[in-house]
């Protein structure tokens, strides 16, 4: 198998170049014979890429350990079912995986966009696939997975026990994945400037494909806390760690796009502005796979550190000079068809929107590049921790949510103030309202209780334009869940927008309770023993310990009771992996939509007692809650608008003054019902 | 076996990529403009038909908010004017491109098939002068 994979490899390398340098040639040259073979070429590289992938696995299935990367990554007591996440455990694995994904993306790219942008795909092509090759070159040449391994080997090393854990089978995969497609809506764009195409033509391609990428990229991240909550052991979720960021600030970027592109879709604005955008998230996700992939930074994720960094580092940096480049060339006729008519107008609303998200990402970067800068310049090791992070991007993240609320009430050219007050006051009174009753509750944290009645503020806002707009249909004789059914799919892209938006006040509800209200503490219980935390009380029972090759596990056993009623048992894990020098542990968690008793064994001491972290986590249950409450509404969002269809123009147009002076062809005022 | 299978694999690749370059030029020609779903030639009747449609689907959207409040009575009114000159204007563009008859019927026609798209009856269109 290792024969063919590297046959595959370099298939695709060959094929991949031959699909950038043909489309951009045949373009050029009016050759549509060379266009159409590249755009086949392109297609070409998704079996061959599969192929590369199915040798791959068919050498961990079968425990081909003569080639390295299985023997470095599996052994013949792992759990079947991690052969998958084996397959990326390592930089050749995650590089394979990322080109065969990227390989698909971009075929169903270029095919959906053949035929409605036939002349600016020729580039768009050539960019994906200059893209790909590069990928395909870094496995061939400096980081192949099917490299024989020097020495007879009757057993592999094993995977790394961080990655046994379900989460592990869709977080790495849905990152990469994510990264990867960001190159899709940014070859769109520069291969829509490139040809010279500088107004909307680009627009709704890159608009859904950036919302799919956008969309894989946040599922991996929620996946990715909720690994981190139940695997590191620290009772968190998120750390600030280098390799979250470098996947969070290409989310932000392009949140900021997704948000920006409605603009120029409905108002023609922000051309320049939204090229830039998907230049810094192409950018960024290049920064990501190069600390991914390159390893200059200490992360609890660096599973696949190496030294490829220079190649992409080098990469990162031509994507760089290659979209700013492309942005310069075609700066001048990115113009906007129309000025800012009004500060109060849903267009600034966007763009604050986009500053704030553009100011975390930037916030975020730096405090990733500057341990990174200080180490180059100086002998010293300088870390950037949490503290650093919350305390900045906190208020700003603040900021976002109150303008989650302003901004979509705001009308598009201008808003009036009357209308403004009118929409916002009842949101803005109830809100005032929980506030009081918060603090009447006896909750003393000040932020919290702000941050809290924000949430309410935005929520009551999204359900208050909800329900007059399904009173608009409701009034034409429709009940009011096919009236909202109606309103949502009218504009779905809005609708779909609120209800992504409802997902991040509800995991902005768990943040706020799980940052503000934690408690914590550390025992040493002996079999028999107790311990109390707030109204809990823990009692140790004994454990159980599990020998295999690869590990020695324990289980802890411990009843739970409140107010002395046993409410259930929980059974965190621990166990050590000698060959890897390193322990892994799995949480006992009881989780409730008010708060988490979360437990962690720190370890089990000779004389049987047992070193045990408890945390109680208020609200954490919402963390994991916004996961599919984001998915649906980015479902909606991206959901094809029924197509309308309209009949050709007839000839006498020309000559016909079609358009009135506006007292005479403005109609009255009618809503539309249904 | 691996190399057999890699052999066939590239044996296959290369016959995939190669066809265009064995058919005709005008075969080739049409499966370029073919090529996707959609597939219209750009700059075409299609196109502005397409783009008259993008603000047939902003008039219901923008009477949609008309309707719950969130735009109001001057600035609908206005919204809706530019938006009726730019498929007016669209219009015209495609106009030249081809011939048909009342460019002002058709316009209200196509807004109020437009609103009715949303719930398969049509619906009022509320001109006067229509």
């Amino acid at each position: 198998m290792a024969d063919l994979g590297t046959m595959a490899v370099l298939l695709g390398l060959g094929v991949a170049l031959y699909a950038a340098v043909g489309s951009v040639a045949g373009k050029l040259t009016g050759a549509t014979e060379l266009v159409v073979s590249a755009r086949r070429a392109a297609y070409v590289t998704v079996p061959v890429a599969l192929a590369a992938a199915a040798a791959l696995v068919t050498a961990f299935v079968t425990h081909d350990f003569t080639i390295r990367y299985v023997y470095a990554h599996s052994n013949l007591v792992m759990d079947r079912e991690f052969i998958w996440v084996a397959f990326y455990a390592g930089n050749e694995g995650s590089l394979l995986y990322v080109a065969g994904v990227l390989a698909i993306m971009s075929a169903i790219a270029i095919r959906l966009g053949a035929g409605r942008l036939a002349d600016t795909m020729p580039y768009t092509t050539a960019i994906l696939m200059g893209i790909l090759a590069f990928f395909f070159l870094v496995i061939a040449v400096w980081a192949n997975p099917f490299a024989p391994l020097e020495f007879v080997a009757d057993d592999g090393l094993g995977i790394n026990p961080l990655l046994t854990h379900p989460g592990m089978w869709i977080h790495p995969p849905l990152l990469m994945a994510g990264l990867a497609a960001i190159s899709v809506p940014f070859a769109y764009a520069a291969g829509a400037l490139i040809a010279g195409r500088t107004r909307d033509e680009w627009v709704d391609a890159a608009r859904v494909s950036g919302i799919i990428a956008w969309g894989i990229l946040g599922t991996g991240v929620l996946i990715g806390a909720w690994w981190a909550y139940t695997i590191l052991g620290w009772g968190g979720y998120w750390g600030w760690d280098p390799i979250e960021n470098v996947a969070l600030m290409p989310w932000l970027a392009m949140t900021a796009f997704i948000h920006s592109i409605m603009v120029q879709k409905r108002r023609g604005m922000f051309r320049m502005w939204n090229i830039v955008l998907l230049n810094v998230a192409f950018v960024l996700a290049q920064f990501g796979m190069f600390i991914n992939r390159g390893g200059p930074v200490v992360s609890v994720h660096s599973f696949a550190a190496s030294t490829l960094g220079q190649v992409f580092l080098g990469f990162m940096l031509l994507s760089l000079v290659f979209a700013f480049g492309v942005f310069f060339w075609r700066y001048q006729w990115l113009k906007s068809d129309r000025p800012v008519e009004s500060f109060m107008s849903r267009e600034v609303a966007f763009l604050v929107n986009n500053f704030l998200l553009l100011g975390i990402t930037f916030v975020t970067l730096w405090g990733v590049v500057f341990p990174l800068i200080t180490e180059f310049a100086s002998d010293g090791t300088v870390t950037v921790a949490t503290p650093y992070f919350n305390r900045v991007n906190g208020p700003l993240f603040l900021a976002l949510l109150v303008l989650m609320g302003i901004g979509p009430v705001m009308a598009w050219r201008r808003a009036s103030p009357r209308s403004l007050v009118r929409w916002l006051l009842w949101p803005a009174a109830l809100a005032a309202l929980a506030a009081a009753g918060m603090a009447i509750a006896g909750i003393r944290e000040p932020l919290a209780i702000f941050a809290f009645s924000v949430l309410v503020f935005v929520a009551l806002v999204i359900l208050e334009e909800w329900f007059r707009s399904a009173r608009a249909r409701a009034s034409a004789g429709d009940n009011w869940a096919i009236a909202w059914f109606k309103v949502v799919a009218g504009n779905r892209p809005r609708h779909g927008g609120y209800i992504v938006h409802l997902s991040i006040l509800v995991l902005a509800f768990g943040v706020i309770g799980t940052q503000f209200f934690d408690q914590r503490a550390d025992f040493v219980l002996p079999p028999g023993g107790s311990a109390v935390i707030d109204d809990y009380r823990l009692e140790y029972v004994g454990s159980e310990i599990e020998e295999r090759s690869d590990r020695t596990a324990r289980w802890a056993n411990i009843n739970v009771y409140r107010d002395e009623e046993r409410i259930g048992a929980l059974r965190p894990w621990y166990a050590f992996y000698p060959d890897f020098r390193q322990a892994s542990v799995r949480a006992g968690i009881r989780s409730t939509p008010v708060e988490d008793l979360y437990v962690v064994p720190s370890e089990f001491l000779e004389d049987g007692r047992l070193v045990v972290r408890v945390s109680i986590n208020p609200l954490a249950w919402w963390l994991w809650i916004a996961g599919p409450i984001f998915l649906v509404g980015t479902i909606v969002a991206v959901w094809p608008q029924p197509v309308l269809e309209v009949r050709p123009a007839p000839a006498s147009a020309i000559r016909s003054p079609v358009v009135r002076s506006p007292a005479e062809s403005t109609p009255r005022a009618n809503p539309v019902r249904g | 076996m691996g190399i057999v299978i890699g052999v066939l694999l590239a044996v296959g690749a290369v016959a995939v990529i190669a066809w265009p370059f064995f058919r005709r030029r005008s075969d080739v020609a049409k499966d370029d403009i073919a090529g996707g779903p959609g597939a219209r030639p750009q700059g075409s009747q299609a196109e502005l038909q397409r783009s008259r449609a993008e603000i047939f689907r902003l008039i219901r959207q923008l009477e949609a908010d008309h309707g719950s409040g969130l735009v109001n009575e001057g600035d609908f009114r206005s919204q809706f004017d530019d938006l009726r000159r730019e498929a007016a204007r669209l219009m015209m563009e495609e106009a030249a491109l081809s011939p048909m008859s009342d460019p002002a019927a058709e316009l209200e026609r196509e807004i109020a098939a437009a609103r009715a798209g949303l719930t398969g009856r049509p619906v009022e269109t509320g001109r006067k002068d229509a």
